[in-house]
């Protein structure tokens, strides 16, 4: 397989994996736009400051830091897996 | 005021005590949630042809409606909760501190309720994974809807943690006083806990309360929920920066009008004259009128610039807007509130509890009203008069208008189990108003480590 053909493969696995296309004005759809610097980079930030501060704050102590992280991440998995939950309950019930 | 000294038999008397009221409070929150949730069935059978809501463009009427308001009205409410409890942690206002946990599990039940009128309004609640979340990757990039719940789930992911954090200490040292049958619950919550993990709790809780107080007011209310409407210029009643700082009055309005009757519905219930003291209310009160005057300021301001030499679009929706009651009726009532605030300060003798809660009342159902109508106004007159050809009318659907009792009673219902599982106020609370700063309690259980 050629480099050519490799390239190719990348490429419309990327598409297909992000599924990203072209606009038929040229412009691609999918790719990082306004709302991923609005998002990750500025209304999220406070939240990567907090975390930063957990673990690089006195008095130090990393196992709670982490514990922290836990609860966090923990909270948020469990509402959404709930939802998922439901979701595939839904789609078992009715579909 | 009471010279009562709070102790910890106060803080637990909800845990401990059940009244008869407590009961019937009880059975009416589940009658009407439940008949909500009876209703959401039919809607679920149904579809959205049994709401007032209508197909965008070809339907007439508009495609967003209570829903929606309810939506905003309830993160506006949620806000007035962490928000407090923050300014109690950062900026030292210990003079709420009774009120803060309360305010914070507010946030909770807020949101929650929130967060719930999305899934009622997407029709298909499976969708909030098959379309939100299955293509996450993909719509983050550009749509506010997804922003919008991606900073919904950090909020309430980071005021749950708040929360947690919180209530080691206290479940920890009031361990045995608590109900026996929770034991699974009190082990999970206190994991690990150990006394010297107090102050680097403190710290992480700092940081926490420092995110929270940037986030939610400045990036979620004043931020990504306005955005939903703000970025739209075909719809001049919304397009606008005035958007952002107009939607965080309204919350702030709100969400201390929510705080206030919460804090008087537990103080009556629990004889906490000692604890949430008249000091608290008048405060709370003078807060709500800061509030309401922000809220009128900036309504004053799209206003006049809406009527004088805007564009014509403008033009038509600001005139649209003054020509209605419930906009006229809104504004009235916080203006009234105002008023009554004002005046109180200058004469203490007009202030009273009772009054406050008042005010309270109105200003949550002008804000809902209000928070309606402008979504409802914003499509109601597009630029270019886009819909005119497909002419229609919007008034909510029985299911709509019990859908706003049936979030109250799920409210309700939450504080009403809450307060019988954990302290509704916070240990530190009592300490404080007993003279000590804080951590003048060994834990029940002296251990260094209480391994779960």
């Amino acid at each position: 397989m050629n480099l050519a053909t490799l390239s190719m493969l990348a490429w419309d696995a990327s598409s297909y994996l992000l599924q990203w296309r072209y606009h038929g004005d040229g412009s691609v759809v999918s790719f990082p736009g306004p709302g991923t610097w609005i998002i990750f980079g500025v209304v999220l930030m406070p939240i990567y400051v907090m975390a930063l501060a957990w673990f690089l704050g006195k008095p130090a102590d990393p196992k709670k830091a982490v514990m922290g992280v836990v609860y966090l991440v923990g909270i948020a998995a469990l509402l959404w897996i709930g939802m998922l939950v439901q979701t595939l309950m839904i789609g078992v019930t009715f579909f | 005021m009471s010279t009562k000294t709070p102790n910890e038999d106060d803080i637990l008397r909800p845990i401990r005590h059940t009244s008869k009221k407590y009961y019937v409070m009880l059975a009416v929150s589940a009658v009407v949630f439940t008949a909500f949730l009876g209703l959401w069935m039919i809607q679920l059978a149904e579809g959205m042809a049994v709401t007032g809501l209508s197909d965008w463009g070809s339907g007439g009427g508009v495609t967003w409606g209570l829903y929606i308001g309810a939506f905003i009205w309830w993160v506006g409410i949620a806000h007035g909760g962490i928000i407090l409890s923050a300014a109690v942690r950062l900026l030292g206002m210990e003079r709420y501190m009774p009120v803060a946990r309360l305010a914070e599990m507010l946030t909770l039940a807020g949101l929650s309720a929130a967060g719930f009128y999305i899934i009622v309004h997407m029709g298909r609640p499976d969708r909030m994974v098959t379309s939100v979340l299955g293509h996450y990757h993909i719509t983050v990039h550009n749509s506010p809807l997804v922003w919008d719940v991606t900073v919904i789930t950090a909020y309430f992911v980071m005021t749950a943690t708040y929360l947690a954090l919180t209530l080691r200490y206290d479940v920890t040292r009031l361990r045995d006083q608590l109900p026996n049958h929770f034991e699974p619950l009190y082990k999970l919550l206190t994991i690990g806990y150990s006394k010297k993990e107090d102050e680097v709790i403190e710290r992480m809780v700092w940081w926490l309360a420092l995110a929270i107080i940037i986030m939610a007011p400045l990036l979620l209310h004043g931020g990504v929920i306005p955005w939903l409407f703000a970025l739209l210029p075909s719809y001049p009643g919304w397009f606008g920066a005035i958007q952002g700082p107009q939607f965080l009055t309204i919350a702030l309005t709100s969400a201390i009008s929510g705080v206030i009757i919460l804090s008087y519905a537990f103080r009556k219930a629990y004889d906490w004259g000692h604890i949430i003291t008249d000091d608290i209310f008048r405060g709370l009160t003078l807060w709500l009128g800061f509030f309401a005057m922000l809220f009128l300021w900036l309504q004053l301001q799209q206003i006049v610039s809406g009527t004088f030499h805007s564009t014509t679009d403008h033009a038509y929706a600001t005139e649209a807007k003054l020509s209605h009651p419930i906009y006229i009726g809104s504004i009235a009532i916080v203006a009234a509130v105002l008023i009554y605030i004002f005046a109180q300060t200058v004469r203490k003798s007009l202030f009273s509890k009772r009054r406050s809660i008042v005010a309270a009342v109105a200003v949550l159902a002008a804000t809902l009203a209000e928070k309606v109508f402008f979504v409802v106004e914003g499509l109601m007159y597009p630029t270019f008069s886009l819909y005119e050809a497909t002419p229609g009318a919007y008034w909510p659907s029985v299911i709509e208008f019990v859908s706003v009792l049936g979030t109250i009673g799920m409210v309700v219902l939450f504080f009403l189990l809450v307060a019988k599982v954990v302290p509704v106020v916070e240990l530190h609370a009592v300490e404080h108003l007993r003279g000590g700063h804080g951590h003048d309690h060994e834990p029940e259980k002296a251990t260094e480590e209480v391994e779960a």
